[in-house]
């Protein structure tokens, strides 16, 4: 019985007399926490295979410091996992050499040799591109990364500049939009002088000026949209827009009209109602009077000798053609019944009133410098009416044409047909609003690093450069070879 | 204990964690960070500095505690302050992190202190709700008294059953009796008590049922009136045996449940301070 009453004092009634402890379990979790992820890891940085072996090894490494994973693009084998490959030095932020180390290519936003912008010497690259973010995001989305610098430019330190200030794009802002996206302006291409003596320059105007492009080309846009059809050789045909605009593989602009492909099908160059499947060619005037006087002379030869003249016989003809020198043969009497009266009296019916005449604008060249007085003034038309815009046709691809561009109506190639930016407005509003539409930040439609300026860690002697050459940026060969770009206007 | 915990000083630290997590929630709501929000940000940077200070004071509450002689506040208004400002350390290192988790320190360490925090709140729950319970159980008595009952009717058991010719059984059953244990068996409030039959087997005695069904059987079958006596006081013991038993159990499991958080609630606040200091580091190293 005493055992007994000794055994109750025994019992374990409370949990400090059983195994459990509250103090070794924390000193085993204080101090395996600390040296499986922080020791452990930071100890295998000092050799870079002993960090690789740790990171293949289930023991915790420095990539159970990754806080999010990286961007798809950075997901390369280098890179991934890869921790200091980037962060190259302890308790330091990543360097921009670091990345320009592969992204040497990377464009700058403006003309360094021109400005010498403070607010952008002080951002970094990861000023703008994150990582290790939740959701994946590499570029910055926010109008900020814009506005920033666009809202105030003189504040920003470009004093010079013909950029207007704006904060943000859309017409209905969170609060109150002091400078809102202005109208937009247009880049086309205006010609100076006529024939071979055009230049052509790039000139910015505004869409509410009602620009009007010169491009030398007579086109109505509404007789080939005429939905009754145009005359085809094969009678009435139809054309849609993407009968003559398509996109580029990019699907981003259109590639370029020309000539063979979008309009000699129906533009046939016949010249002689009697020979259909001749044609005078398509290019230099002095070559069109040569066919023209080749083919006269044949048909000359033909009734003189009742038979088709050999290319000899064709040959003496054409040097023993009586007259002027043959610079001047434009200024022969016209006389029909010469092969070369002919010929000029053809030439002159084509490059007047008829063939060229209906898509070209022409000059008279009296000079005599030419074969032919009839020059053609040369059409060039404005392939990127907003480069400062990165406009994505594929994108809008489900809308019809007319939603943008008023062709339908248009009579004249003179017409241009680009939206303003109420147009845009009808679908897109900013990335801050209550509108019932798509919200699109700045770089919805604009780049940052411009295709036209010089290289980030270009050779360029900017304030930029003082600052990479400052961090002690080991260049290489590759990229400092790449040539600083000229003014910033496109 | 809880009311003064609760309402200590009018709730004063209820309303300095209410204005802290309605303040941190307004700045999270005003806040645009250039991305998603996440620990980079400056409100990141702030509510992490807040968060990260909070753990290291509420974890001083175990140096406070030890301090008798401190004039740093009392251990009532300590404790009234770790229980919300606690609370509301969930809700800033929520607004910290920006809901970024991944497979990472950072998040372990979230989660251990989810954890510390949950265990907090179990304990807070203990505590509201066990020391009503713990008193109605014991009725006045204490653990101690009510297992001097138990050697006591033991001792009466042991010496009726002598002279009843049943030491074999009675003193099995008394020996085998179960009270208290491991942790789990506190804990559950299972009774493991055995008894060893006249043939060597050992059976349960779970709420000392075997020797009552047992001595019943005796009583049934003895002529002797002075044993069938003897046997009605066996009886009679065991069932009031039984009732303490079940008394006893109850309380030592309360004394359990009151208690146990604390085992998983102080480890994983030191994980949590390791995990913690592993976070501020590498964010800094790796920046």
């Amino acid at each position: 019985m005493a055992d007994k009453k000794d055994s109750n004092l025994d019992y374990k009634v409370s949990l400090e007399q059983t195994g459990l402890s509250k103090r070794w379990p924390s000193w085993l979790l204080f101090v395996g926490i600390l040296g499986l992820f922080l020791i452990i890891p930071l100890l295998s940085l000092s050799n870079s295979d002993l960090a690789k072996t740790l990171r293949n090894s289930p023991l915790p490494s420095d990539n159970s410091w990754i806080s999010g994973e990286l961007s798809p693009p950075h997901q390369i084998p280098d890179l991934n996992q890869n921790c200091d490959a980037c962060h190259v030095n302890g308790f330091e932020v990543v360097q921009d050499n670091t990345c320009l180390s592969c992204h040497a290519d990377t464009n700058h936003h403006f003309d360094i040799a021109q400005h010498d912008v403070q607010k952008l010497e002080e951002s970094r690259c990861a000023s703008c591109h994150f990582e290790h973010e939740d959701p994946v995001q590499i570029v910055r989305q926010d109008d900020q990364l814009c506005s920033n610098c666009h809202n105030d430019m003189a504040e920003t330190g470009v004093a010079t500049t013909e950029l207007i200030d704006v904060d943000s794009f859309g017409k209905e802002q969170q609060g109150s939009m002091q400078k809102p996206h202005p109208a937009f302006k247009v880049s086309m291409l205006r010609p100076s002088g006529v024939a071979d003596a055009t230049t052509w320059e790039t000139v910015r105007v505004a869409l509410a000026e009602k620009p009007v492009e010169k491009s030398n080309l007579l086109f109505p846009h509404d007789v080939h949209l005429d939905s009754e059809g145009i005359d085809a050789p094969e009678g009435k045909r139809v054309l849609q827009c993407n009968a003559c605009h398509v996109t580029d593989d990019a699907g981003k602009l259109m590639q370029p009209i020309n000539m063979v492909n979008h309009c000699s099908d129906c533009h046939t160059m016949v010249f002689d109602s009697n020979a259909p499947d001749r044609v005078v060619p398509h290019g230099d005037p002095d070559t069109v009077i040569l066919t023209l006087e080749e083919y006269y002379a044949r048909q000359f030869l033909l009734a003189e000798l009742g038979r088709e003249p050999t290319s000899q016989e064709l040959q003496d003809f054409m040097l023993r053609r009586p007259g002027k020198p043959v610079q001047r043969r434009v200024e022969q009497e016209v006389n029909l019944s010469s092969p070369w009266g002919k010929a000029i009296s053809v030439a002159e019916e084509i490059f007047e009133r008829t063939t060229c005449k209906t898509c070209h604008e022409i000059s008279i060249d009296e000079s005599g410098n030419h074969l032919s007085k009839w020059r053609v003034n040369p059409i060039r038309l404005t392939r990127q009416w907003m480069p400062k815009s990165d406009f994505d046709h594929y994108s809008h691809k489900t809308f019809d044409c007319g939603l943008c561009h008023q062709a339908t109506g248009s009579e004249s190639a003179e017409d241009v047909l680009m939206p303003d930016l109420d147009n845009c407005e009808s679908c897109h509003t900013g990335s801050r609003t209550h509108e019932s539409k798509l919200p699109t930040n700045c770089i919805g439609c604009h780049n940052f690093h411009l295709p036209n300026q010089a290289p980030w860690g270009g050779p360029t002697d900017s304030a930029l450069n003082r600052m990479i050459r400052a961090s002690q940026i080991t260049r290489t060969d590759e990229s400092s070879s790449h040539p600083s770009t000229g003014p910033s206007k496109p | 204990m809880y009311q003064s915990i609760a309402n200590y000083k009018k709730a004063r630290y209820f309303w300095v964690a209410t204005v802290l997590t309605v303040v941190s929630s307004w700045a999270y709501y005003w806040h645009e960070p250039v991305n998603s929000p996440n620990g980079g940000t400056w409100l990141g940077y702030t509510l992490g500095t807040i968060g990260a200070l909070l753990i290291v004071w509420l974890m001083l509450l175990g140096v406070r505690k030890r301090s008798y002689r401190s004039s740093m506040g009392s251990v009532q208004g300590w404790t009234s302050a770790h229980v919300y400002l606690g609370t509301a350390l969930l809700i800033i290192a929520t607004l910290h992190c920006g809901l970024q988790f991944g497979n990472n320190i950072h998040t372990y360490a979230y989660v251990l202190m989810v954890t510390v925090i949950f265990s907090g709140f179990f304990g807070i729950y203990a505590y509201i709700r066990y020391p009503n319970l713990m008193t109605a159980n014991r009725s006045g008595e204490t653990l101690e008294g009510l297992l001097e009952q138990i050697e006591k009717i033991d001792g009466r058991c042991v010496k009726d059953a002598k002279k009843a010719g049943l030491s074999a059984e009675v003193e099995s059953a008394v020996v085998g009796c179960n009270i208290g244990g491991g942790w789990w068996q506190q804990l559950s409030g299972k009774d493991s008590s055995s008894i060893e039959m006249q043939d060597g087997s050992v059976v349960k005695n779970t709420d000392q049922e075997t020797i009552i069904s047992i001595l019943a059987d005796k009583l049934s079958q003895t002529q002797d009136s002075e044993k069938s006596g003897l046997i009605q006081n066996l009886l009679a013991s065991f069932a009031a045996k039984q009732t303490l038993l079940s008394r006893i159990r109850r309380d030592i499991q309360i004394r359990g449940l009151l208690k146990v958080w604390l085992y998983v609630h102080v480890p994983m606040s030191f994980a949590l301070l390791a995990a913690l200091t592993v976070h501020i580091i590498v964010v800094f190293y790796y920046w």
